[in-house]
């Protein structure tokens, strides 16, 4: 079977600065959720999925077709992020015009308008101009711009930029739809909360590499090999071991990497410790607290979400 | 309930009951399937086309003459320019300004055309004082006779290559033209036609089309309607330099557009080309100044200016071609003009640097 989406080593230069770095990925149907910071390629990647942009090394496939073949922008529906129409349309025309550039007849053009406007309930307001359309009702037009064609691969970038917690729900139940309609939908996304509410397969792109993939909980994994931040607490006393003997323990164990003291706060000792994988650290931890009779207060990993794990190998806020 | 007839044949071929109403959540409605949801698959081919290239060519060429005549800001100058050219036409028209009448000999130091008839009418008075005869007015009526014979050269001399051809043309194609890509490259709005499944060549060459009736229409219309107000002279003008007009405007449209699908500011380095760049060109000596456009265009109406009698000076050492030769290499330059605009803006949307994220 073709995937939907071949992305095969492809790197692309603007001037001086790679935007991506031999990306390469392969994705069938379902919905993808790419997640990046601002720069880290995102958009590029997508405007060369959806054949607007050409790679400069590698090659990009709609269901086997090359995207440098025009014939493959009939296969890919693409909503932009950027959100300028022909403002002196109503949203019919619009999305009418928009189905005759594609080459379909006057009367497919108009059947086509009317099913995805009726889609994207935006039938009652299609007679208005686009100029007078809600942000929400923007992004509905986009979405149903890019279902005029029936496209197998659908790629929304940033599809929920701006709109409000109403309109953005309404969006996720449409995606939700698409995603088990048997199409490929990729969408990128700050917000990670929507991505994980949309999909388990989640791409992460950094400087323009795939950074991690997979299931959040397979993200979390490979995010394990970078270093989790915990903190530890407890209450000082008599029986209680202290940090430096602790410390000396920490010392051997190779998943940890560093610690640092916290001022102490209403009887509390605690600290910070930058760890490699969780798994042999957290055991290490509990043996620690047989071995010691140590009465810990709090055990907490500060990179838990997926949002600061993300966060924390971007670099930034997501 | 849809009432929608693509909807229920839709509901019927995916095999749901439709749900649908505007303001009920997508989860209420038919779950669009790949393949069968929308018209023209499954279900309902009968009722529904293949889409084909030259459809959308068409419409693109049809939706760009629409979206042109939008008001933008080169375009309200373009109609500025053009109302302000025939007022300029009709206010020179109005002053005599073609007659020769006013003409001096010696050049700007000499009497007018007028004088020297009246002078030379009382020189033949005087000679003849006596004589019997009665020859006053002969200088005059000759005088008055060749200025009003020769209006059409002045018209010719002031408007078609002191205002027509060095501001008008290239200004009035260039505020279409610059706008043909450009305007929509500007605001990002270009994205909706990249996206469609069609050659970027041909994206390119729709795109021209389309604005070819405003910038060829605005260059004809005007020179029509001037050579039309400054009456006689204009007319004799008109049937000599309407083939130029046209080639102007075809060539002029062809470079702008160009400099309008590839580059930021387009407005602004037209400008300079056709102030700076033709004009510096256009006046370099020996065979430099066929780098120019202008050039080719004079070429095309010297020879049949020169036909009518007159003469202008140094005119062989300008090494002038054949109206014919011009009018080749003019088109030449067009189709030559078109193909490499369109290779660099496909070259440029390729690159992603045609409508930036």
């Amino acid at each position: 079977m073709t995937a939907a989406l071949e992305i095969d080593q492809v790197s692309k230069w603007y001037g001086k600065v790679l935007a991506l770095n031999s990306v390469s990925l392969e994705l069938e149907e379902g919905i993808y959720g790419l997640v990046g910071a601002n720069g880290a390629g995102k958009t590029t990647l997508l405007r060369m999925a959806a054949a607007l942009v050409q790679p400069d090394e590698g090659e990009v496939r709609i269901q086997g077709v090359p995207t440098n073949e025009s014939g493959a922008r009939a296969l890919v529906g693409y909503s932009p992020e950027t959100d300028a129409f022909y403002e002196e349309m109503t949203g019919e025309e619009f999305l009418r015009t928009l189905a005759r550039l594609h080459g379909y007849s006057g009367a497919d053009s108009r059947a086509r308008t009317s099913a995805v406007l009726d889609w994207v309930g935006m039938s009652s307001q299609a007679k208005k101009r686009v100029r007078r359309y809600s942000r929400g009702m923007r992004q509905r037009i986009k979405l149903a711009q890019s279902l005029l064609h029936d496209p197998a691969l659908l790629i929304l970038d940033e599809p929920f930029s701006g709109v409000d917690p109403v309109a953005r729900a309404e969006l996720v139940e449409f995606f939700m739809e698409l995603g088990k309609s048997g199409r490929c939908l990729l969408f990128s996304s700050h917000e990670l909360d929507e991505v994980e509410r949309l999909t388990d397969r989640i791409m992460v792109l950094v400087k323009g590499r795939i950074a991690a993939i997979g299931s959040s909980t397979e993200v979390r994994a490979r995010l394990d090999q970078q270093p989790n931040r915990f903190i530890l607490e407890w209450f000082t006393g008599a029986s209680q071991p202290t940090l430096g003997k602790l410390a000396g323990e920490w010392a051997e164990w190779q998943e940890v990497e560093g610690w640092d003291r916290l001022e102490p706060q209403e009887g509390k000792l605690g600290c910070t410790i930058r760890v490699t994988r969780q798994a042999d650290f957290l055991r290490g931890i509990a043996s620690q607290v047989d071995r010691h009779g140590w009465s810990l207060d709090r055990l907490e990993n500060l990179d838990r979400t997926t949002r600061a794990l993300v966060g924390k190998i971007l670099g930034g806020t997501p | 309930m849809s009432t929608n007839p693509v909807s229920s044949a839709l509901n019927t071929a995916t095999g749901e009951a439709s749900l649908a109403s505007d303001k009920s959540p997508a989860a209420k409605r038919p779950i669009p399937m790949h393949g069968s949801a929308m018209p023209g698959t499954t279900g309902i081919e009968g009722r529904s086309s293949q889409p084909e290239l030259w459809r959308g060519w068409l419409e693109l060429v049809r939706l760009t003459f629409v979206r042109q005549g939008r008001a933008r800001t080169m375009v309200w100058l373009a109609f500025l320019f053009f109302f302000f050219g025939l007022f300029q036409t009709w206010y020179l028209t109005r002053s005599n300004t073609w007659e020769m009448s006013k003409w001096r000999y010696p050049n700007r130091m000499g009497r007018t055309f007028e004088e020297l008839g009246v002078r030379t009418s009382v020189g033949i008075n005087a000679l003849t004082a006596g004589s019997g005869f009665a020859p006053v007015e002969i200088p005059v009526q000759v005088f008055q006779g060749v200025a009003h014979n020769f209006q059409w050269i002045v018209f010719f001399r002031v408007w078609v290559l002191g205002i027509f051809l060095t501001f008008l043309l290239p200004f009035w194609t260039l505020s279409f033209a610059t706008e043909g890509i450009g305007g929509d490259r500007e605001n990002q709005s270009l994205i909706w036609q990249l996206l469609r499944p069609m050659p970027l060549w041909a994206l390119y060459l729709a795109r021209w089309v389309g604005q070819l009736p405003w910038s060829v229409g605005m260059v004809m219309l005007g020179m029509y309607l001037s050579c039309m107000i400054a009456g006689e002279p204009g007319e004799k003008v008109w049937q000599i330099c309407w083939p130029m007009g046209l080639a102007g405007a075809m060539v002029y449209s062809a470079l702008f557009f160009w400099m309008g699908g590839v580059l930021k500011r387009p407005v602004v380095v037209g400008m300079a080309y056709v102030f700076f760049l033709e004009l510096f060109l256009g006046s370099m000596p020996g065979l430099l100044k066929r780098a120019s456009i202008n050039f080719y265009l004079r070429c095309m109406i010297m020879e049949d200016v020169r036909k009518m009698g007159v003469e202008f000076e140094g005119y062989t050492q300008w090494l002038p071609l054949g109206p014919t030769e011009a009018a080749i290499v003019l088109a030449l330059a067009t189709v030559a003009l078109l193909a490499a605009g369109a290779w660099h803006f496909s070259k440029v949307a390729g690159d992603g640097t045609c409508s930036p994220p």
